[in-house]
């Protein structure tokens, strides 16, 4: 046998490796529709179908009213547009429309300045964010066309989010800020899970699992020092990381961009989401380790279980369901949190107390299964379901 | 009797039918092996007894207590040293040692100084320079220096009952030597019961009390050394326990 055949087949006879390989597949097959999401919503944006917009007539000359209003019979757009007096654009959205343009200028002097509205939504982050764009070309093309000559058209986006207003600049910083913020996120699963994970693994490669468990420990304590080592350890990792990323920042002259959004409380907030979930991945990454029998093993199962936290990381492009249902998802605490600054802290709290609970359960399970013979026959026990499962086939 | 197993069955989920429905008690101080056979359910027995898996029919009463009702009390009277010796690459003997002795003695609730005095004591039973102990990580330690360590810390604790699976297995002749004396001596002071397990015919006649012959999951015979040599007619138990096998294998066929 070659060396490298000897090395392959050392990994692949490894079932952990087996589902290592096999989950991201499942995975991302699975997050289709997440995709499908993002990608239909791009297309309603671009195509404007169905968009009921409201063109506000605030400070404008008769010549202008009457341009308007030419350009309005005549739009070809696949939008509704209305034309409506008055300045105030946040009482017109609150009527249903979508898009509210609050037009100022003149004709003569060949000047617009055009403020647009848009209303937006968590559930539609993607749409949400490409409408403004799209809008605002749509009407400049319009009063263009509508005057004979050029005309000096200047337009400012906003974006009308759970009740309140924020310019399109801003939410877009707020939205990079998130992502950034979202790294913090795998800087501290992945180590955690990996360790817990070894810290499982390590004792029966040591061979040390039979004499812990034979000791006078209750099986809550061995599970709660394991999954707190690997917590103190993957917080130091979390930490390096974090701080030499704040001093990439700082040193590079850049303003740590969340400050402004984000106060003391959203930060702490962020920062218990993401212990929950550590917690979380590191009680699974160890349950899963009971089946396995060596290191090697172990370390497959760390991906295994950090890899559902992408599904959140990507539905933050697509839009998150405001729902406290899926708030209470394993994985949504972190990704509800960094979004508090735009839909508030309830969905954070149930989120994370939810993540909490379920890494309450798992540990549960974790302890039963200590308690019971899978703890020392774990990974026999997974080879007979194998033989039985292909036995049936 | 400090421990009695009551027609203890072990079916392993595979189906293996590793005991076949054994019993036997053992006497408080008394030194207990168990010899047979690769396979014969030695391991198995002592893992049910040190509450690390369950019979799937019977009963294990250690020292009063019901092993498999109450596992937690059961483990703070059994120390147990696994056939298949390891120890954490990462740490130092010295500190293994300290971590294990203070689990199980805090667990009995002992004060600082005794688990430090115990401590000293484990330290002493390895037979290792204090040096090598607390200088160099058990990956460094060789399979007999491992055994020591495991069978001196559980010396050193005085548990109510000692099991130890094939406790020389590996060891240089020297070390072995002086382990049995050790066992016995810690039996005879301590009052502490051991049970063990043994492919050397002659350790088990100078160590242990009394032995059962266990093969394919069921005791076929059990005794004090001296009584099965005689009763088989035999020149010492090895030779007892050729003679035993072959009777057997004949009375089967
Ligand atoms: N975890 C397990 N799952 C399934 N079968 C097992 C398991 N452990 C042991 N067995 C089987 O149970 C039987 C008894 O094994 P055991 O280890 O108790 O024997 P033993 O007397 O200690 O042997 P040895 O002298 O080789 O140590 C054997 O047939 C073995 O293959
Ligand atoms: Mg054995």
């Amino acid at each position: 046998m070659k060396m490298l055949e000897k090395e392959v087949r050392v990994l692949m006879r490894e079932p952990m490796v087996i589902a290592m390989i096999v989950l991201p597949f499942i995975i991302y097959s699975s997050m289709a529709p997440f995709y499908g999401g993002i990608a239909e919503q791009t297309k309603e944006a671009a195509k404007l179908e169905g968009v009921k917009t409201a063109i506000l007539v605030c400070d404008v000359d008769q010549a202008t009213r009457l341009l308007l209003e030419t350009i309005v019979s005549r739009q070809k757009t696949n939008m509704t547009i209305h034309l409506l007096e008055g300045c105030n654009a946040t009482s017109v959205l609150a009527e249903g429309y979508d898009i509210v343009a609050v037009i100022n200028g003149s004709v003569l002097r060949r000047s617009f300045s055009t403020a647009l509205y848009v209303r937006g939504s968590i559930e539609k982050f993607t749409k949400t964010m490409a409408l403004p764009a799209t809008a605002s070309a749509v009407f400049t093309d319009l009063l263009a066309r509508g005057g004979e000559e050029e005309v000096n058209m200047t337009v400012k986006s906003y974006v009308y989010l759970n009740n309140r207003l924020y310019s399109f600049e801003e939410l877009s910083s707020i939205f990079n800020s998130a992502t950034i913020m979202i790294m913090a996120l795998f800087f501290i699963l992945f180590p955690a899970a990996s360790l817990g994970a070894v810290l499982i693994g390590a004792e029966r490669e040591e061979r040390m699992l039979d004499v812990l468990l034979s000791l006078p420990v209750r099986r809550r304590d061995i599970a709660l020092t394991k999954a707190t080592a690997a917590l103190i350890v993957s917080l130091l990792a979390a930490a390096s990381a974090i701080g030499g990323y704040m001093v990439m920042l700082t040193r590079s002259g850049l303003e740590v961009p969340f400050r402004f959004y984000f106060t003391t409380l959203d930060i702490v907030l962020y920062a218990v989401a993401l212990l929950s979930e550590a917690f979380f991945v590191v009680i699974l990454a160890m349950l899963i380790s009971i089946f396995t029998s060596t290191i090697r093993g172990a370390q497959a199962v760390a991906p295994i279980v950090a890899f559902p936290a992408l599904i959140p990381f990507f539905m933050l492009m697509t839009g998150l369901p405001l729902s406290y249902k899926t708030a209470t998802i394993p994985y949504m605490a972190s990704i509800y949190s960094v979004l508090a600054p735009l839909i508030g802290r309830n969905y954070a709290v149930v989120s994370i107390a939810a993540q909490f609970t379920e890494a309450l359960i798992v540990a549960a399970v974790f302890i039963k299964v200590l308690e019971s013979e899978i703890a020392i026959s774990g990974p026999e026990t997974l080879k007979q379901m194998a033989r039985r499962l292909r036995r049936r086939r | 009797m400090i421990v009695i197993v009551d027609r203890v069955e072990k079916v392993y989920p595979g189906g293996v039918r590793a005991l076949r429905g054994i019993s036997f008690s053992v006497r408080e101080g008394e030194i207990f092996g168990l010899v047979g056979p690769n396979g014969a359910g030695k391991t198995t027995t002592f893992r049910i007894i040190a509450s690390l898996i369950k019979p799937t029919s019977g009963k294990v009463i250690v020292d009063g207590v019901d092993v498999v009702a109450h596992p937690f009390e059961a483990r703070k009277r059994i120390a147990y040293v696994p056939e298949e010796v390891g120890g954490y690459r990462r740490l130092t003997g010295l500190e293994y040692l300290k971590f294990i002795v203070t689990t199980f003695l805090r667990a009995r609730g002992a004060s600082r100084e005794e688990v430090e005095k115990s401590v000293d004591e484990a330290v002493e039973l390895t037979g290792l320079p204090y040096e090598k102990l607390s200088k160099t990580k058990m990956g460094d330690y060789s399979k007999g220096m491992k055994r020591r360590l495991q069978v001196a810390w559980v010396l050193a604790v005085k548990p109510k009952l000692a099991i130890l699976d094939e406790p020389t297995t590996g060891l240089d002749v020297e070390a072995s030597y002086e382990l049995r004396h050790l066992i016995k001596e810690y039996s005879k002071k301590y009052g502490m019961t051991a049970l063990i397990s043994s492919h050397n015919m002659f350790e088990v006649e100078t160590v242990c009390d009394r032995v059962a012959l266990i093969k394919n999951g069921l005791i076929i015979d059990e005794g004090a050394p001296r009584e099965i040599v005689e009763k088989y007619d035999a020149v010492n138990l090895e030779d007892a326990y050729m003679k035993i096998l072959s009777s057997k294998k004949t009375m089967h066929s």
